[in-house]
């Protein structure tokens, strides 16, 4: 069987240091927790609504999990060069060419997602300053969207890590 | 020269706030400018849904509109429009809350960065697919689909297993019996398709629960308009749209109770002494609000709850 | 219309110059709404798009369906499935490819994603044609278009998706994708036999097996229908609903995985990165998606499209022939999210008025979509074969699909022609 390369393998790949490493384990360690908590929530929800009590809060909470499970993985996944893109080019444009364009795709991630950060915390200031909440738990959503915000800084870094040392060769 | 200006709606095609509300205030708008300001409608809803408020105020769209329930927390002043037991129909208590609005409510700007041209209720009411329900009794235990604001409070109060789930899967959850039952406005039974299953409507004078919305536009397109043009747009808006929006919606909660008893369910009327004992259940919802109201900076919550079901009452005295 | 063409040959030019797909549709549509609108509107688009797009009830069927569809692939389920269908079937000329196509629909019944689908299969039944020497094209041909059926076949994500946007019942949905699943399947096996036919060597005999072995093999199928029996029970049995249904089949998935001791410290911990990863990845394109639908939407090529019909002046049927050769065409550049997103709006109106079925609609909708998975130039399920088999070149898979795409055109002219297809289920179970 062809397996896929591990997480070790890839990791050397694209050169990961020691605490990139550490950084990308815990949070994808973070966003598969996420996963186990939405599936045990949903269940909880339908076995406990079966018997009239129904975890009210499994919609909202599911809601908030998947911002953790997204913008957990967001920077590793483009930190590994994992993101769906099309290399169907990559036979006719030379080495040269090649490292010029993931450089520039990683400078353009980074420019791109470092204003989006900037603005999501502009979002942010306007969750705190209204003071916006879940409508079952009433919890704040301002220190998510911050959260986002970060993780928005943390991916345009990921960008910055992927044009500073771009693949040698194809995935 | 004319200026067009991009609308974001996020109901179904065929609401009647697609096809009638907003159609009737356009055309007023266009009249009164004599053709200097028109509407486009966007073929797709700026932003997320629940996102309206940001979308016109970061100019994605220059028009828009939103329910308050959509941003807990943001708008605690307007749930004093979402309070059970306001105005007799969406009519009254459309105009009441316009009327509220503009002489305490506005100045503590929640609306912060756009520019609200009218505020709007919605009546909405407890459908089922049980049984009648005569008293607070006959709630217990019934699952409902809630509808956000405060009919998850609402729902507890009575002793009914709130659900919150998307609307969208609504028909799947009544055909399966995941809920027995749902809050919406009566139109919405009907533009659903739903009549078929949600078999019994409770009807409260004044609504079990309302829904609050309102209309505004980025401020810095309203700015641009003339003076004449911005006096006219407020002009079709404010009561006026008011009006419009409490109208059809109870012209169209009148037609689909009328096309519910037609095809056999019950619509119930409450009986005082249900009603005696509603009010008293729902009590501590008006109390919450005040709280809240207060601490917010609105010293006479109590008084302006009053005066609202006073205005309420008149608007329904003077038509 | 001019800034949305330019939009479109920007988008493709990043695209092929290896910009991931959802940073080129983000940038490219921020660029063309601040082109239209402003550069202040148009980074709040962004933003919001961002803030809003993930933190969806709704949307979370992605992740969970993706969940079970990797606990399914690392219990081994999928490597029966496989099997027992090699069992009946593998003795024939190209029998691999047609049990590949057969295991594809069996697995597809467990999960919700064409490319997941893909996926799995290309590490089951790859390495197995490759050494009863199937020839690469046919090979990878069955996988990349058997794995499309993942979406019709319930669950689907496209689907609930479709629901969703068009408010349409999305379990008759489910069960309207069944019957054209199956037709599918049905069209795929034709194509394998067709392409053996023409070059028998491409797809020499596999060796036969005898009765008895094969129905000790048929009960490796136990485990996958039983998954799906649970998850499709209980959306129909009143249990739960179709976006509960996900992560009930997750959880599903991992007392499956538990009980068959595959759920090792190492293994959980791939499965879960490798769900996350994939979610992170589907809503990195589903945000840019939404950035550039919005760019889109405001530049007026909806409207400009349904003038287009309009003017026309068509017969309903031909109108419907028309979208579906619009489609077509998309589905070559487009991805499947991103094409969903842009037409729906635009297209499900104007099929209402013409007094269509939305279930019925929505079953084209998934089968030209499928057919998008494999159109060059962008094809997602071929690019997945591409990613996980590095040795087999992107053009041979593409020429290996040629005849499973003939299969395609006719399967949606048959469903076009016959709606009955698509709604005897939903009518049986639903009334
Ligand atoms: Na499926
Ligand atoms: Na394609």
């Amino acid at each position: 069987m062809s397996e896929l390369p591990t997480d070790a393998e890839v990791e050397e790949r694209v050169g990961m240091t020691r605490i990139e490493r550490l950084i990308s384990r815990s949070c994808l360690v973070l966003a598969g927790a996420a996963l186990v908590l939405m599936s045990l929530l949903t269940t909880a929800d339908v076995v406990g609504r079966a018997f009239g009590h129904p975890v009210g809060a499994a919609t909202e909470l599911t809601e908030l999990l998947m911002v953790v499970t997204i913008f957990c993985a967001l920077p590793i996944v483009t930190r590994r060069h994992e993101h769906i893109s099309i290399e169907i080019l990559d036979s006719v444009m030379p080495r040269m060419a090649q490292r010029l364009a993931a450089i520039g795709t990683g400078l353009l991630g980074t420019v791109c997602l470092g204003v989006a950060a900037w603005r999501v915390w502009e979002l942010a200031k306007r969750a705190f300053a209204g003071g916006d909440v879940t409508a079952y738990l009433k919890i704040p959503l301002a220190p998510i969207v911050t959260f986002i915000a970060i993780m928005c800084v943390v991916l345009a870094g990921a960008f910055l890590l992927t044009a500073l040392r771009p693949p040698r060769h194809g995935r | 020269q004319t200026t067009t200006l991009t609308v974001s709606t996020w109901v179904p095609p065929g609401h009647p706030i697609n096809t009638t509300m907003l159609p009737a205030w356009f055309k007023q708008v266009e009249e009164a400018t004599q053709g200097r300001v028109k509407f486009r409608v966007l073929p797709k809803t700026a932003g997320a849904v629940g996102g309206q408020v940001d979308a016109v105020r970061d100019g994605l769209a220059d028009v828009g509109y939103t329910a308050h329930g959509y941003n807990p927390g943001r708008f605690v002043l307007q749930e004093l429009a979402e309070l059970p037991l306001l105005g007799e129909t969406s009519l009254e208590s459309s105009i009441a809350y316009w009327r509220i609005f503009q002489k305490h409510l506005a100045k503590f700007n929640e609306h912060e960065g756009i520019v609200v041209l009218s505020t709007m209720v919605s009546e909405g009411r407890l459908h089922n697919a049980r049984h009648e329900i005569t008293s607070v009794g006959d709630l217990k235990g019934l699952k409902i689909r809630v509808a956000g604001g405060n009919t998850i409070e609402t729902a507890k109060l009575l002793g009914i297993v709130p659900v919150q789930k998307p609307i969208n899967e609504i028909y799947e959850m009544l055909s399966a019996g995941i809920v027995d039952g749902a809050m919406m406005p009566m139109l919405t039974v009907q533009s659903f398709g739903l009549l078929d299953k949600l078999t019994h409507t409770l009807v409260v004078p004044g609504a079990l629960y309302n829904s609050s919305y309102s209309l505004f536009i980025n401020p810095a397109k309203f700015a641009k308009l003339s003076p004449q043009d911005q006096e006219a747009l407020r002009k079709t808006a404010g009561e006026n749209f008011a009006r419009i929006w409490g109208g059809t919606a109870r012209d169209g909660d009148i037609k689909a109770e009328a096309e519910a008893r037609r095809v056999g369910n019950k619509v119930t009327k409450i009986s005082p002494a249900f009603e005696a004992e509603l009010r008293k259940a729902l009590e501590p919802i008006d109390r919450h609000w005040i709280e809240r109201a207060k601490a917010k900076g609105l010293s006479n919550a109590e008084e302006i709850l009053k005066e609202f079901r006073a205005e309420a009452k008149q608007a329904s005295a003077s038509h | 219309m001019t800034v949305t063409l330019i939009g479109f040959a920007a988008l493709f030019s990043l695209i092929f110059l290896r910009v991931p797909i959802g940073l080129a549709l983000g940038f490219v549509g921020f660029l063309g709404y601040a082109t239209i609108v402003d550069v202040g509107p148009a980074a709040s688009l962004v933003a919001q798009t961002i803030r809003d797009a993930g933190h969806s009830y709704t949307l979370s069927v992605i992740p969970m369906f993706v969940l079970m569809g990797n606990l399914v692939a690392r219990s081994g389920l999928a490597d029966d499935l496989y099997a027992a269908a090699n069992a009946f079937i593998g003795h024939r000329k190209g029998g691999l490819a047609m049990a590949t196509v057969i295991a594809c629909g069996g697995f597809a019944s467990v999960s919700g994603s064409s490319v997941a689908t893909a996926a799995t299969m290309s590490k089951v039944s790859f390495p197995a044609m490759r050494r009863f020497g199937y020839n690469d094209r046919l090979a990878t041909g069955a996988i990349a278009a058997g794995g499309t059926l993942g979406i019709l076949i319930p669950p689907s994500v496209i689907m609930v998706i479709y629901g969703v946007m068009t408010e349409t019942h999305i379990g008759k949905l489910f069960a309207a994708g069944l019957l054209p699943g199956l037709v599918g399947i049905a069209g795929y096996i034709a194509a394998v036999r067709w392409t053996v036919w023409r070059d028998p060597a491409s797809g020499p005999a596999g060796p036969r097996m005898p009765w008895r072995e094969r129905w000790r093999v048929l009960r490796g199928v136990v485990g996958v229908l039983t998954l799906f029996l649970i998850v499709m029970g209980g959306i129909y049995g009143g249990l739960f609903t179709p976006t509960e249904a996900s992560g009930i089949g997750a959880f599903g998935a991992t007392v499956f995985a538990a009980f068959r001791k595959r759920l090792t410290t190492a293994v959980t911990y791939d499965v879960l990165s490798e769900t996350a990863r994939t979610t992170a990845m589907i809503f990195f394109v589903l945000m840019g998606a939404l950035i550039f639908a919005e760019f889109v939407s405001f530049a007026g090529m909806p409207e400009a499209l349904v003038e287009l019909i309009r003017f026309m002046a068509l017969s309903p049927l031909a109108v419907i022939a028309v979208m579906m050769g619009i489609y077509l065409v998309l589905g070559c550049v487009l991805d499947s999210l991103a094409m969903i997103l842009l037409t729906v709006p635009i297209f499900f109106p104007i099929v209402m008025a013409l007094g269509y079925d939305p279930v019925w609609f929505g079953v084209l909708i998934v089968v030209v979509i499928e057919i998008g998975l494999i159109t060059p130039p962008i094809g997602m399920n071929v690019f997945v074969l591409n990613a996980m088999l590095a040795d087999v070149p992107v053009t041979s898979i593409f020429r290996g699909i040629v005849p499973f795409l003939g299969a395609d055109i006719v399967r949606l002219a048959i469903l076009v022609a016959l709606p009955g297809i698509s709604l005897f289920l939903p009518k049986l179970f639903f009334g």
